[in-house]
């Protein structure tokens, strides 16, 4: 079978989104799968169950007329990808659990590898969770969500579970952190094989891809992108 | 798969929705998609979806037949399905193509002991 990398794919929002839930699909249920975003110009994404409008708005504000907002599979908020590092992780979620403990997992593995690069970061926490979520992923920290020194979210997710399986579509901003991308990138995927005791795989199958075309056109789609 | 909706049939209609100790772990929903009235279903199929912080969850048909009913209320008010989930807080009806597809499901006594497998086998 004919193997690709995974990361190096150049997508844009539809096209990420349709292959992350075609390898939310197709990939073994004990696998870990991750996968870092090439992308074909600026992006925004918003969550499951977010009004389009609003995102809409949110890329008009920005002077992104031209950009057309995709709905994720994953909750969460709006996300405009402008040079974050956007990656993606399959992972095994056999057993109902709180998503925070994932977001603990996921966040808690890939701090300890930044730190080891030597950026700091802590995992945010209050004893006070605002009601509701910010329409802006980056507008405020959630729980679990890994902030800066200077308090500011570098990094945030957004999940979706769906059999014995989760999707985890994650957002890290390089800016301040004093890395190069391609060594935050090494972070994030040390990070992840360390706290979940699995290898990435990275490679991708070629019937992957061909799901990913495939659900493509749904992506899209009005009817996927303003059912809200 | 064994997952965590309940099902309580009146005749061959039966209401869905989610249990108590799913409700707790998904912590606070703040939106319910129920599926569209008419739509066919399969035992096990993914359905409605149900999103708390951060994160979207399917909800599997615990029966075949036709989705006949959603409920409006936790669709405007996503959170019953949080503080009534044996109650206001149901997702859907299911008019059963076969009630008997019912007894595959498992009973209070196996989901405790369902419950009580997944506690041993730890979180992943």
């Amino acid at each position: 079978m004919r193997r690709a990398e995974l990361t190096g794919l150049v997508l844009d929002a539809a096209g990420h989104m349709a292959l992350d839930e075609a390898l939310l699909l197709g990939s073994p249920a004990d696998a870990l799968v991750l996968r870092f975003y090439r992308w074909s110009g600026p992006a925004c994404t918003f969550g499951y169950s977010q009004p389009s409008l609003a995102a809409r708005r949110a890329c008009d504000a920005r002077g992104w007329k031209d950009v057309s907002p995709v709905r994720r599979a994953t909750g969460g908020g709006i996300v405009f990808h402008d040079g974050d590092i956007t990656f993606s992780v399959v992972l095994p979620w056999d057993r109902l659990c709180a998503p925070e403990a994932i977001y603990q997992k996921i966040h808690r593995g890939i701090r300890a590898a930044l730190k080891s690069s030597g950026v700091m970061t802590s995992l945010w926490s209050t004893q006070n969770r605002p009601v509701g979520l910010s329409a802006s992923c980056f507008a405020r920290a959630e729980p679990m969500d890994l902030v800066g020194e200077d308090g500011r979210k570098v990094l945030g997710g957004a999940l979706r579970k769906k059999a014995l399986k989760g999707l985890y579509q994650g957002s890290l901003r390089p800016e301040g952190l004093g890395s190069s991308r391609e060594a935050l990138e090494i972070a994030v995927s040390q990070g992840l094989a360390h706290e979940l005791g699995l290898t990435p795989k990275t490679e991708l199958r070629r019937e992957w891809l061909e799901d990913g075309r495939r659900l493509e056109k749904r992506y899209r789609s009005p009817d996927w992108n303003e059912r809200r | 798969m064994k997952s965590h909706e309940w099902l309580r049939l009146d005749g061959d209609v039966g209401a869905v929705g989610i249990s108590e100790h799913a409700q707790k772990e998904i912590t606070d929903v703040v939106f319910v998609e129920p599926p569209k009235l008419g739509r066919k279903v399969k035992q096990g199929e993914p359905c409605c979806v149900v999103e708390s912080v951060k994160a979207a969850f399917d909800i599997y048909a615990p029966v075949s037949g036709e989705v006949v009913a959603a409920n409006a209320d936790v669709v405007k008010d996503p959170q019953l399905v949080n503080h009534e989930p044996y109650g206001k807080g149901w997702l859907f009806k299911i008019k059963a193509a076969s009630p008997a597809e019912a007894s595959n499901l498992m009973n209070n006594e196996d989901y405790e002991k369902f419950l009580l497998s997944e506690a041993a086998h730890g979180s992943r």
